[in-house]
């Protein structure tokens, strides 16, 4: 029973970092219509930049920081260079590009970055832990938890609270709507992408310390986060945590009782049983076309 | 008529006799040539996903004959390689290898990586080129024996009952549990792991098989820690394995003992990745001497003078490098392909390498290495505790 629920918080804290991959998933796509497959690559990029960073002499706490604005303005110009030219061209055209994107931004690693990859990256979190009765937590796990809480709370109070909250919400909801209600549309994408290049350098640097730090790290959680995105809700920002936290307690418990080669699959068996069952999702919306 | 047929059959005979004559003082045959340098055929990963470790590794190599080449070379011969980058794919390993016969190359050496000399063995064992000392655990290079191919590395499997035998002769006999990358013969190597515990009167409690680019280790540490081993015995490649102690210091998991693993993980590139006091647990095997006693070998002060770092795959490289310009040298002057594998077939516990324990090889066992290192690990670097025989 002990080991259930370690593996079950163990679950959960793994089922985040999936959910903020795939949060990054979401907000996109439901502030520019197109789920941008090269987010796990932008988090594993911009990691590497935090990396070199420290490895220049910057502490590591100091590279964090001007890592998360380097991030952000690193996916401003993923936006403005590879998605915001030529933008009409259909959702497909841009969903493509974010595939190409994905590639490019791996070859681009290995190239800069790769020649003795995989590397150590520093710890952030804490290596100790606590037991309860005869369970055992790790603080890394708790913290972790808790650090993507917060960043799920911080999105939800912007956008309840702020006007651009409200603007981003108006956009997702209806983006052509919105646009003839004067708001800018590209300018709020751009700033989406600002946000979620933060938000992916955030899932990098929780990945790297377990992962080592290589260009093919968020590989395994790209699949998981989309999972979970489609178990959550590709419209529900909120969701998608949920989705994450199941997708990561049902992959862990089958790959401690069953077997590690099944662990993939059963998170593709939820998500094929989600869209089969309810194809909106755990929390999502379901798309209404008046005739 | 008679006589002029025999005239005739007399200058056909005289002609005959002068062809062959020819060809025999221009010196070529078959896999390489008795005259002139003596060339080795090199198709190594440079680029690619082991082109940082396999670089060096050819830089090492081809460092040693530079230095024998300074000391005279071969009885006054040259040795020139010709190194082709085949960036860890098996398609190219062949390009390059179908360029090394048509070049008549003496043999082809110098191999990095596993995947290529499956391929690379059928083009080289017609023409009985001799395949040398690839940095690669491959069955087929050995077993059934091939006339023309050599090994130096054990699989990780009998390096792993080597780890085992000696660490429960000098640790105690204890629990074990056993970790690995799932791999074609992951299920032999759990076998021959499972039953060198039992023998060697340990228990083994359970074995966990890891698909290759798992996202979480969570789950199979934690089903470790709570069996509460003396031993935990890492079959995996060696970022898999980092991960796996990485999550074990996350876990608050150690093993009562030790961490036992093979030469996959006897590398410096995996010590710098992992917890420094699970590091100090790690017992591990290796084909070659540990760096820092290496340092003041022969081969320590090639790759040092080379540029290098001295670690293992560079070891490896100069090494590899040092056994094949022994066996040239005892070949002789006239060395050819056949006179190099007949060489390589006489040795008994030839000192053949400062890198290399004593090498062994016979016409029917062509896996020249009897013996390993034992490692341990001491201020952030592998040091050689012992040599234990190679099982199986």
């Amino acid at each position: 029973m002990s080991l259930a629920i370690s593996v079950i918080v163990s679950g959960i804290s793994f089922g985040l970092v999936i959910g903020i991959v795939g949060f990054g998933l979401v907000f996109l796509y439901k502030t520019t219509g197109v789920a941008n497959f090269a987010v796990g690559n932008m988090a594993m990029f911009e990691t590497f930049i935090v990396y070199e960073l420290w490895k220049g002499g910057i502490g590591i706490w100091p590279s964090v920081a001007i890592g998360m604005v380097l991030g952000g303005v690193f996916a401003l110009l993923v936006y403005l260079g590879a998605l915001r030219p030529f933008d009409g061209r259909g959702n497909s055209n841009l969903l493509v590009r974010t595939v190409a994107l994905y590639l490019l931004l791996r070859a681009m690693a290995d190239v800069f970055f790769g020649s003795n990859q995989p590397y150590n990256f520093p710890q952030l979190l804490p290596h100790s832990g606590f037991s309860v009765g005869p369970v055992d937590i790790a603080w890394a796990d708790l913290i972790t938890i808790g650090i993507i809480l917060a960043i799920g709370g911080a999105f939800a109070a912007m956008f309840r609270f702020t006007d651009i909250g409200l603007q981003l919400t108006a956009v997702s909801q209806n983006a052509p709507i919105a646009r003839l209600l004067g708001v800018r549309v590209r300018r709020l994408s751009a700033l989406a992408y600002v946000l979620v290049g933060m938000v992916a350098l955030v899932a990098g640097l929780l990945v790297a310390p377990k992962q080592l730090l290589s260009s093919n790290m968020m590989d395994p959680l790209l699949l998981y986060g989309f999972a979970a995105a489609v178990v959550g809700g590709l419209t529900s920002l909120g969701g998608v945590f949920v989705g994450g936290i199941v997708v990561g307690v049902v992959t862990n418990l089958v790959s401690t009782y069953v077997g590690g080669d099944l662990a993939l699959a059963s998170a593709f068996v939820l998500l094929l049983a989600t869209l089969a069952v309810r194809p909106h999702g755990l929390f999502g919306s379901p798309s209404i076309q008046r005739l | 008529m008679i006589r002029r047929k025999l005239t005739l059959g007399g200058v056909a005979a005289i002609a005959a006799a002068v062809a062959v004559a020819g060809c025999g003082s221009s010196g070529v045959t078959a896999g390489g040539s008795t005259s002139g340098p003596i060339k080795l055929g090199i198709s190594v990963p440079l680029t690619g996903a082991v082109g940082s470790s396999c670089g060096p590794l050819n830089k090492a190599t081809v460092a040693w004959f530079d230095h024998i080449n300074k000391q005279g070379g071969i009885d006054g011969r040259r040795i020139t390689t010709d190194t082709k980058d085949d960036a860890y794919a098996a398609a190219r390993a062949v390009t390059n290898t179908k360029g090394f016969i048509s070049e008549g190359v003496t043999a082809v050496v110098g191999q990095c990586g596993s995947i290529q000399p499956p391929a690379q063995v059928p083009l080289l064992a017609p023409r009985r080129i001799p395949f040398l000392f690839p940095f690669g655990a491959v069955e087929s290079l050995f077993h059934p024996v091939q006339a023309n191919t050599f090994a130096l590395l054990p699989l990780y499997g009998s390096q792993l009952v080597s780890a085992v035998n000696w660490t429960f002769q000098h640790r105690g006999a204890g629990t074990a549990v056993m970790i690995n990358t799932a791999t074609p013969d992951v299920d032999a190597t759990i076998n021959e792991t499972r039953d060198a515990v039992n023998r060697a009167g340990g228990r083994f409690l359970a074995t966990y098989t890891v698909p290759a680019g798992t996202g979480d280790f969570s789950p199979y540490v934690l089903r470790m820690r709570a069996l509460h081993p003396d031993y935990v015995i890492l079959d995996q490649t060696p970022q898999d394995a980092a991960r796996v102690v990485n999550v074990m210091t996350t876990a608050q998991f150690s093993p009562n003992r030790n961490l036992i693993g093979s030469s996959a993980i006897s590398l410096s590139t995996f010590l710098s990745a992992i917890d420094k006091g699970l590091a100090t647990r790690l017992i591990a095997t290796s084909a070659t001497l540990a760096p820092v006693d290496a340092q003041s070998t022969q081969c320590g002060r090639v790759i040092r003078a080379a540029g290098l770092e001295v670690n293992g795959p560079t070891l490896w490289g100069c090494g590899s490098a040092q056994v094949i310009t022994s066996a040239l040298l005892q070949a002789g002057r006239t060395v050819t392909a056949a006179s190099l594998t007949s060489t390589l077939d006489s040795w008994t516990n030839r000192n053949a390498s400062d890198i290399f324990p004593p090498v062994t090889f016979s016409a029917t066992n062509h896996l020249g290495v009897k013996q390993v290192f034992v490692f341990g690990v001491r201020d952030d670097a592998f040091y050689t505790i012992d040599k234990v025989p190679v099982s199986g």
